[in-house]
């Protein structure tokens, strides 16, 4: 049987929901050689059609308080162990996330994201973080989603009750490179955070970052654990490397790589808000596209964290000219 | 005077030690690193000795109603 009949009988699999696709399933995928990516990518589309629809859910995202981190996290700019040109600011005052959220209102966006470069939220910033969510959603109508890192129940039942609908936690990469990664947490202690958000009622935003030197082995390892956490979306991020940071000189991903993962996320996860976030535009380049008929299905949209984005027009262009309609994919509004 | 991407004596540095979207980092005039806050569509950075960089009114804001600011 041809590549390209294996992977339509892949995706009837998959959109008839008769089952999920198993380790054994994705690895051959991944072992596809290059000219068979358009054809998985096709077939990964077709999921997401099925699946989800057509509609492009757009987010902005800020970070309301930059570096200074405790944790160690190899490629993070914002982390206090390593001598990187991000200088630490305080905690952004009510105006300031307000007027961020107002321009993510702006770009067409459902969804804003208040991110902390924090291990986790203290008392002073958890109280921000609910004073910003009301006013947000007040003022903006937008959907108010957070990312302070690891909770403790208390703390993810206030953001709840306060209106948090969403809650970022990535596992990053697979459990058995982790600690490669990060040695000031473990990869147990972000699993244990991402149960307690969906134990709390919040929509668990839970994603990967690519590049990092895993092994093919260990991003599906990864795919099978991101898959047992349940999360409504899944942000891809492809490696930037940071100066100063450990990672600062690996090599981004190859383009036509990163597609390739795109659609095996999608064939993986097959209803999940698949979102392309941090590292797309450098890693991509003239294929950003090419994800949204690959499995993506979302966007981070503007400016990032500590990076720049492109144009946001552009973007909203790229999804008029694929006639893919923005919207909401949240499953609770 | 100093690269407001990397840090160094701008004499010194080829002009391309970052990507167009890398934010400036470092002041110009004393090359300290900026206080720094990247939001959706804009980017506001400032000196403690010299306030709001001049490279700023360049092309490294992505939108054109990016707001100046400051972080104290």
């Amino acid at each position: 049987m041809s590549t390209r009949l294996v992977l339509q009988d892949t995706a009837q699999v998959v959109i008839d929901g008769q089952r999920d696709l198993d380790a054994d399933e994705l690895r051959e995928l991944a072992g596809l050689p290059d000219e068979a990516v358009p054809s998985l990518a096709a077939a990964a589309h077709e999921v997401r059609l099925a699946r989800c629809g057509s509609e492009v859910e757009i987010e902005g995202i800020l970070s309301a308080k930059t570096g200074g981190c405790p944790e160690d996290c190899s490629f993070c700019s914002q982390s206090s162990k390593f001598e990187s040109p991000v200088r630490p600011t305080a905690i952004l005052d009510l105006d300031q996330i307000l007027e961020a959220a107002r321009q993510t209102a702006e770009m067409g966006a459902s969804e804003f994201c208040i991110v902390a470069a924090v291990r986790g939220p203290d008392e002073r910033l958890i109280d921000r973080v609910l004073q910003a969510t009301d006013l947000v959603r007040s003022e903006t109508g937008l959907n108010v989603a957070a990312s302070l890192g690891v909770l403790t129940r208390d703390q993810a039942m206030r953001l709840a009750s306060g209106g948090v609908h969403r809650y970022n936690h990535n596992l990053e990469t697979a459990r058995s490179f982790f600690p490669e990664i990060v040695t000031t947490h473990t990869w147990e202690e972000r699993y244990d955070t991402c149960i307690l958000v969906k134990e709390t009622g919040m929509e668990l935003c839970c994603g990967a970052l690519l590049g990092m030197g895993e092994s093919t082995e260990q991003r599906i390892e990864l795919l099978m654990q991101l898959r047992s956490v349940e999360p409504a979306e899944v942000p891809i991020n492809f490696l930037n490397p940071r100066p100063g940071t450990p990672l600062g000189d690996r090599p981004l991903v190859e383009p036509l790589e990163a597609i390739r993962w795109i659609a095996l996320f999608r064939l993986a996860l097959p209803e999940v808000i698949l979102r392309y976030a941090g590292g797309r535009e450098v890693t991509l380049r003239e294929l950003q596209a090419f994800g949204l008929t690959a499995g993506i299905n979302a966007l981070i949209v503007g400016n990032y964290l500590t990076t720049l984005g492109r144009q946001p027009q552009d973007d909203l262009k790229m999804l008029a000219d694929l006639r893919m309609p923005i919207g909401a994919l949240s499953k609770v509004i | 005077m100093f690269c407001v991407k990397c840090g160094s004596d701008s004499s010194a540095c080829p002009g391309n030690c970052r990507s167009d979207l890398d934010p400036p980092r470092f002041c110009e005039e004393c090359g300290k690193k900026l206080f720094v806050v990247v939001t959706p569509t804009s980017v506001n950075a400032f000196c403690k000795t010299h306030g709001i960089p001049a490279a700023l009114s360049l092309k490294v804001i992505s939108l054109d109603h990016a707001s100046e600011g400051s972080l104290t």
